[in-house]
């Protein structure tokens, strides 16, 4: 992390003490002598050496793939014992190395990846919490069935996601991932395995969602289901960031549409995404709010764009760029085998091959904010004026999130403390198109993100790993060292998850 | 990043999304047993001895080609790495009897349909129909074999086989993998694979709701933004349940027979043949359109599996 970055940041770490190596050959030992397959290869540890941010690296000393609930146990009590720090990994998708091992073992969790029971009647499924989210869906619509909502992102695990959150643009309605879940079973640090749910060891259960894979793994989770639908999509298109933020407002507090989200290209053309369920609702939303939201379809926009260019003709380059960006991404938005009599069939498909192809790579820069609803314009405004003063190009992608009242996952979470009924989040990604940006300008600009949470006491997404730094500063002392003290008490050798929080 | 050549390794980013059609990860959940395994290893300084095992574990289906999002040309990367591991080069020698292939229209059965008399007559006499020969000689399939193997083709070899098929007017292949090579042998030259042929020819008429049609995974996938668009139609003309995933790829129902040889049970086939069956719910029939899939998916217990050919 670059030193001018961490100016008026205090250094104290939430836990400084480090493992040394000390215990690993004992630890590995004891492990294979009850049949954990532990691999030290160089190529194979060098797979897992990054996550998809890219840009935190550490080499585990050893990889083992989590195959049952039992093993997983053995590991931590082993790893109790050794004091030999576990770091667990379902798809990898973080972006500030939580899912980096800095030393010690990596379990992969996704060798647990089997669908294990779906009941239509009690409309729940239960899994492995290896697996990707798209081999849920996979399974699930064999029942003609789906999730409620998961990342848009098909590669991120279920057991990855229910300890983070889990953003989709059906968020507004249906809450984050975490809340889908009904039941889960976790191998807590010292190695017990414990059933927990809302009336079941609740405690655990309100620890371990949400809980950054700090008080437990969770190795099998039953979850929430719902009958699949095709989604028909509608863009609404506005130049203003500030009207497209009320009435994305607007829309989640009227409940008017079945999924909504910001997508943007810079704060140029700023794309109002709502889509529906049923021809219903889609009807419902056109006849009593359409004519209030203030984007405008395709074709108006593109006049009031060509207006605007037009009597600014020295950016005719970002004319050009908007223009070529357009035409690039929009067709991959409706891809015609993802289409069916006009309507989306997998938007998690379409969404997830969208975002991989136009903004992945292998650095990926996408600091966050996640404010109360009063919070969320100011928040997002501040924050627009960093990445353009970082970046030329770059997206923000802003969505809201039911929230199920206040309940004890929520804090010290990506949910601020100050949300009522929803919280809204933003991502700003730099478009980073191939240029060599050093670490530490990309970690400045993150900085600067995150201070105006730390300004504006909000929250956000990705608070762990190398953004931990932040912890203290914006949920403050009382609030950390409780939790400090909760996961001393579950983790005595603090060997769980090291590096993302504590 | 745009897709818009195709790439080695080093543009991986290691989003996996190619993971997830991939039968070798159905099987194992072990990454390093998958192309981005690999290709991230090989980031890292791995040689191809390295991942041997993952190597000798891919079934060469492709699936993971269409998918990717970075435009890694991942079937082209495993076979070239594969054949790096050093095995002895093959003696692949024309095979059949001397045959003048110029002008005409070739179907190029592969050694399946040629061990199944019934059924190859029956594809013969098929797509006969349609102007095309069952080609004599099977020098380009044994090339193929080879090169699915990690087998490296001496030059003569090579010539003698591309010579034995020398002006042909189109191709139909049986073996679905040969297909990006004759592709690539034959630039200009149309060549299509076995279901896609019949089913062009009438085939599809036939089709109901009920059925349930595995199309040959190789062959799709060497073709996919073209295919998923002619197998939509047939899928919404005849109502029959389809097997390609949700990402519209298709997955073999296993290893090829020579695969399979070489794998030495490493892969359980009738657990991925009942997983692919499992989209289908309780088809009253199974049409597929590799030879190779029918063994495993009539080892899983499906009901009825015929093979496309017989279908005219």
């Amino acid at each position: 992390m670059a030193t001018e970055s961490l100016r008026d940041i205090p250094r104290m770490q939430t836990n400084p003490r480090r493992w040394n190596g000390e215990g690993w050959a004992d630890f590995v030992s004891a492990l294979r002598a009850t049949g954990v397959e532990v691999t030290e290869k160089k190529p194979v540890l060098a797979v897992y050496s990054v996550d998809s941010g890219g840009l935190a690296c550490g080499m585990p000393h050893g990889v083992a793939l989590a195959r049952t609930s039992e093993q997983v146990s053995g590991i931590l009590k082993a790893a109790q014992r050794y004091r030999v720090p576990v770091t667990t990994r379902g798809g990898g998708l973080t972006t500030e190395g939580e899912t980096v091992a800095y030393g010690g073992l990596l379990l992969d969790m996704r060798g647990m990846s089997k669908v294990l029971s779906i009941d239509p009647a009690k409309m729940t499924v239960r899994t492995e919490a290896g697996i990707y989210w798209h081999s849920l869906a996979e399974a699930l619509r064999r029942e003609g069935l789906d999730y409620l909502s998961a990342p848009l992102n098909m590669t991120s695990s279920v057991g990855g996601t229910l300890q983070v959150g889990g953003i989709d643009i059906n968020s507004p309605r249906l809450g984050c991932s975490a809340d889908q879940a009904v039941r889960l079973k976790v191998v807590t640090p010292t190695g017990e395995i414990k059933e927990c749910s809302e009336d079941l060891n609740p405690e655990l259960f309100e620890r371990v969602l949400l809980g950054y894979g700090q008080f437990g793994v969770i190795t099998e989770a039953e979850l929430k289901v719902r009958r699949f639908a095709p989604i028909t999509m509608h863009y609404l298109y506005y130049s203003s960031l500030t009207l497209a933020m009320e009435d994305l407002k607007m829309l989640i507090k009227a409940d008017a549409a079945d999924y909504c989200g910001i997508l943007t290209i810079m704060d140029k053309a700023i794309n109002l995404l709502v889509a529906f369920d049923s021809d219903e609702r889609e009807k419902s939303f056109l006849s009593a709010w359409r004519a209030r939201m203030r984007g405008h379809g395709e074709a108006g926009f593109a006049l009031r764009m060509a207006a605007h260019y037009a009597l600014r003709p020295w950016k005719f380059r970002e004319a050009l760029y908007l223009l070529d960006r357009k035409n690039t991404m929009q067709p991959e938005f409706f891809p015609s085998h993802h289409m069916e009599k006009g309507k989306i069939v997998d938007r998690t498909v379409v969404f997830s091959n969208a975002v991989w192809k136009f903004w992945g790579g292998k650095k990926m820069v996408i600091p966050d904010l996640a404010t109360s609803e009063g919070k969320f314009v100011e928040a997002i405004l501040r924050g627009n004026a960093v990445c353009k003063k970082y970046f030329d190009h770059y997206t923000l992608y802003c969505v809201g999130i039911k929230l199920r009242g206040r309940l004890p996952r929520y804090e010290m979470s990506c949910v601020p403390p100050d949300a009522e009924g929803y919280a809204y989040g933003c991502e700003f990604e730099p478009m980073l198109e191939g240029k060599e940006y050093s670490r530490d300008y990309l970690q400045n600009f993150k900085n600067e993100i995150y201070d105006i949470g730390a300004d504006m006491k909000t929250s956000y997404y990705r608070f762990g790993g190398v953004m931990k730094g932040y912890i203290r500063r914006v949920f403050g002392d009382e609030v950390v060292d409780r939790h400090l003290a909760m996961k001393r008490e579950a983790d005595p050798a603090m060997i769980l998850n090291p590096d993302v929080i504590f | 990043m745009k897709k818009n050549k195709k790439n080695g390794h080093e543009s991986c980013t290691g989003c996996a999304v190619c993971v997830l059609s991939c039968p070798v990860w159905a099987q194992t959940h072990d990454l390093m047993m998958t192309n981005a395994g690999r290709a991230k290893a090989l980031q890292a300084g791995a040689t191809p001895q390295d991942i041997r095992e993952s190597l000798e574990a891919c079934l060469l289906c492709g699936s993971c080609a269409p998918v990717c999002p970075s435009g890694v040309d991942t079937l082209t990367l495993t076979a070239s790495l594969r054949a790096g591991l050093g095995r002895k080069a093959a003696q692949t020698a024309p095979k059949g009897s001397p045959f003048t292939a110029s002008g005409r229209k070739l179907f190029l059965p592969g050694s399946a349909l040629r061990s199944e008399a019934q059924l190859l007559a029956k594809a013969g006499s098929a797509l006969g129909k349609t102007g095309f020969t069952v080609s004599p000689d099977d020098s380009l399939s044994a090339l193929g074999a080879d090169i699915d193997a990690g087998l490296t083709p001496s030059r003569e070899a090579v010539a003698a086989a591309l010579a034995s098929a020398a002006g042909a007017a189109a191709f139909v292949a049986g073996e679905g993998f040969l297909l990006r090579y004759l592709r690539a042998w034959f630039p200009g030259v149309k060549a299509v694979g076995i279901g896609e042929a019949v089913l062009s020819a009438g085939g599809r008429k036939v089709l109901k709701p009920g059925d349930f049609y595995v199309v040959d995974a190789r062959a799709f996938n060497s073709d996919q933004a073209r295919l998923v668009k002619f197998y939509d139609s047939i899928r919404k003309s005849s109502g029959c349940a389809m097997s390609t995933t949700l990402q519209r790829a298709a997955m073999p129902a296993g290893p090829t027979r020579a695969q399979k040889s070489r794998l030495a049970g490493n892969f359980d086939d009738a657990s991925q043949a009942r997983w692919l069956l499992g989209k289908a719910g309780s088809p009253a029939r199974v049409v597929a359109e590799s030879a190779e899939d029918m063994d495993a998916l009539r080892a899983a217990g499906a009901p009825s599996v015929i093979h496309v050919s017989e279908l005219l």
